[in-house]
């Protein structure tokens, strides 16, 4: 990594914001579905949440509420509410999770359903109270399965390709992670 | 002591941060009340944002959406040559249906000059091709490249070139957007042939749109011709949209004869709207807005007097 932390993080959010570019650009493209009658996982979010479980510092707030609000207005959704809510569990997670320490694997996508799970639960919430139209509660709920399940090819990419990784503990007193 | 100074600062970068992450999260709450408020303004600003950056997209977009399309073809037909002959024979089999269709014209043309009934003029239209689709399969929707600078407008219907696909809602300059049949929100009244029956066509996510509002669904069976009806000025009257079927739970559905799987071209039809007659002929009746001649004795006297006095 460059001795320079600010390029560090500039780098990899450049890098994070070309991604989710990527993933974008992907749920925009008039392609079959992968599975028939099941959504399309959310990769953007798969890619957040695996950011954030080992490099929060990468990710700051403003960053992340500006890229999901750009994917609601792409993707034709109440604009500002994915985002809202994306923002609020990331720094849910942050909040809990300052210096990530390494988690099993398997804990960890319990983690992550359970996130998931709370983002399009939130979302779906937030749709029925505002009476925003949106389909029945089981209909969006199977983008929880689709979404675990790109999870591991999402984090294989971050952590092999991408080199994001959770810091080794300093010697000496242990500091947050300044995000 | 160095380890408390850098405490301090730490904390008070933290205040900072909540801060501006408080503004953060009151910033994008405010986008949403201001969506659900005054929703107009908003899908302008986001069809504006579209229609700024896809274009610029469209160059990758393309060949990848084309070369899956070509990668499908190849899986779905085993072999080109396989291909080829089944384009070969549906070929025959549409020349026979465009002989026969010439015939009908022909006949329906001289049916219509006995009757001297005037026929609505061609419609023309614009075509587009499809860029993206909105990415969900809970809304229906595509992207065209054809806007405002073509001439697209809202409300227009656009068609596949067999049957009707959906509807224009939310034109940019060069990006448009189509509704489809099967999205929940769309609803378009049809008739039903050949009973003759009013109808309306109401999408609910799935591949195979219902027909709701039969006045007697006796009259109607499988198979029965889907056009749409013109009602309400919503559409142009007689674009074919597909087939009555009977769904797995029994109710009436339609099977469209546009091919969702494989939209590539649309085409918008130009629709002027329907002509309004909005006065009587004079002929019959009376002449709006005088009051009835003096035909049975004296009227009682008006309202307006009684208040008067």
């Amino acid at each position: 990594m460059a001795d320079n932390r600010l390029l560090d993080r500039v780098i990899h959010g450049l890098i994070y914001v070309g991604l989710c570019g990527c993933a974008l650009f992907m749920r925009l493209l008039p392609l079959p579905p992968i599975l028939p009658t099941m959504p399309a996982p959310e990769l953007m979010l798969c890619l957040t949440l695996a950011w954030m479980l080992r490099r929060p510092d990468y990710l700051p707030a403003w960053l992340i509420a500006l890229m999901f609000l750009l994917s609601d207005f792409f993707l034709y959704r109440p604009p500002g509410l994915n985002a809202l809510i994306v923002t609020g569990v990331c720094t849910f997670v942050r909040s809990r999770n300052p210096a990530p320490r390494p988690m099993p694997f398997m804990i960890e996508i319990a983690l992550i359903t359970v996130l998931v799970l709370a983002v399009v639960t939130i979302n779906w919430l937030a749709q029925a109270v505002l009476f925003i139209q949106h389909p029945s509660y089981w209909r969006t709920m199977a983008v929880v399965p689709m979404t675990v399940l790109a999870y591991p090819f999402v984090l294989a990419l971050s952590h092999y390709v991408i080199g994001i990784r959770r810091l080794k503990p300093r010697y000496g007193r242990i500091r947050g992670l300044r995000a | 002591m160095a380890h408390q100074d850098a405490d301090k600062v730490s904390d008070q970068f933290r205040l900072i941060r909540r801060v501006v992450l408080g503004l953060i999260m009151f910033a994008l709450l405010l986008i949403l009340l201001v969506w659900r408020i005054d929703s107009p303004r908003v899908e302008r600003m986001r069809t504006e944002l579209i229609d700024a950056t896809l274009p610029k997209f469209e160059w990758a977009m393309v060949p990848v959406s084309s070369f899956m399309r070509m990668v499908g073809d190849f899986q779905s037909y085993r072999n080109i040559y396989e291909q080829n002959q089944q384009l070969r024979r549906e070929l025959q089999q549409m020349k026979e249906w465009k002989e026969a269709a010439i015939q009908l014209e022909q006949k329906n043309a001289r049916l219509l000059d006995l009757n001297n009934v005037r026929l609505d003029p061609k419609l023309t239209y614009v075509t587009g091709r499809v860029v993206a689709d909105s990415g969900s399969p809970f809304r229906q929707s595509v992207l065209m490249n054809i806007g405002t600078r073509d001439g697209v407008r809202d409300g227009w219907a656009a068609i596949d070139g067999i049957g009707l696909v959906g509807r224009v809602s939310g034109v940019g300059a060069e990006t448009s957007r189509v509704i489809l049949l099967s999205d929940p929100a769309s609803a378009v009244p049809v008739t039903i042939q050949p009973s003759g029956q009013k109808a309306m066509l109401i999408g609910d996510n799935s591949n195979f749109p219902l027909i709701d509002f039969i006045e007697s669904s006796d009259d109607v069976r499988p198979g029965d011709r889907v056009i749409t009806s013109g009602d309400g000025e919503v559409f142009p009257a007689d674009l074919l949209i597909g087939q009555v079927a009977q769904g797995a739970d029994r109710r009436l559905r339609v099977r469209l004869a546009a091919d969702y799987e494989r939209l590539e071209f649309l085409r918008v039809l130009r629709h002027r709207g329907q002509e309004r007659i909005d006065e009587n002929g004079g002929l019959v009746g009376w002449p709006d807005p005088e009051p009835p001649r003096e035909m049975f004795g004296p009227f009682l006297p008006q309202p307006e007097a009684k208040a008067d006095g």
